[in-house]
């Protein structure tokens, strides 16, 4: 159990190391013949922000140059799918990297290649966010038809005020609690050592009277 | 003497502490690590959670 735990701690930060010098360059890039038009207002419809994908980094969206979204406004966009038709097609969002429930698809039995709409951005969530995130996505259809892209976008707000950063200061807490509690502990036993101690100690023994 | 370890509370305290952290530095807008900032984070303290439970001296009873 020991040897193992090592050698998977020695393999993690071999992988940890590995992804931070692999890391790609952030760019709202677009790849696979699509283009993506998007734009935001805030709380009074007032132009916000405005960015544009395309093969190796369209304008914005960048870590350094977020697409800056404001909760109380809304998003538009304007995306083409080039020459390419999706007929049945399915599409999926990541964040930083990790897989999100939002994803779907649609058989296009229109053969529609353009989309053009918008959104309220709080109407997509079920609590106000803040922060900056970095969101790829891919789209695949019938026949090899293949899209994907990334970029960052910000939404604008006081973190303070929302439920999901203290809920992450819970969890912060909790995790170091555990690590705390993680500390090896001497014992005067002498018949076990060794990594078997995630296990509640054995309770003392009972005194019984005399008659 | 015999010293009990624990690398499943290091694992399990490492992991979410990490989580915490790495959450609270994407809604605090400080993305120390670009696009690992999530994923970095959490191996990192995972691994030091692990390591922790094996580096750290022993508390007495």
């Amino acid at each position: 159990m020991r040897r193992i735990a090592r050698v998977a701690s020695m393999m993690g930060l071999a992988g940890l190391l590995s992804i931070l010098i692999a890391a790609p360059a952030a760019a709202f890039e677009l790849n696979g013949g699509c283009t993506l038009d998007i734009a935001s207002t805030d709380a009074s419809g007032a132009a916000l922000d405005t960015s544009s994908g395309a093969p190796g980094g369209g304008q914005g969206g960048t870590q350094a140059d977020p697409f800056v979204v404001d909760w109380d406004g809304s998003v538009s966009w304007n995306g083409s799918s080039g020459s390419q038709v999706f007929m049945d097609h399915s599409w999926q969002v990541s964040v930083f990297g990790i897989p999100t429930p939002l994803r779907g698809g649609d058989p296009n039995d229109g053969g529609d290649t353009t989309a053009v709409d918008s959104t309220g951005v709080s109407e997509n969530a079920p609590f106000e966010l803040t922060g900056i995130f970095y969101v790829s996505g891919d789209i695949n259809g019938a026949e090899g038809t293949h899209c994907d892209g990334n970029g960052w976008f910000r939404l604008n707000g006081n973190p303070l005020t929302t439920i999901p950063f203290w809920v992450s200061v819970i969890i912060a807490a909790i995790g170091a609690g555990l690590l705390l509690g993680a500390r090896p502990t001497a014992t005067g036993a002498t018949a076990s050592s060794g990594p078997s101690a995630d296990e509640p100690p054995a309770d003392p023994p009972t005194q019984v009277p005399m008659p | 003497m015999t010293v009990r370890r624990h690398p499943l509370r290091g694992l399990f305290g490492g992991f979410l502490l990490g989580l915490g952290l790495a959450l609270v530095l994407v809604f605090a807008g400080i993305p120390i690590l670009g696009t690992w900032t999530v994923i970095g984070v959490v191996a990192a303290f995972t691994v030091l959670g692990i390591l922790l439970a094996y580096a750290l001296p022993a508390r007495q009873p």
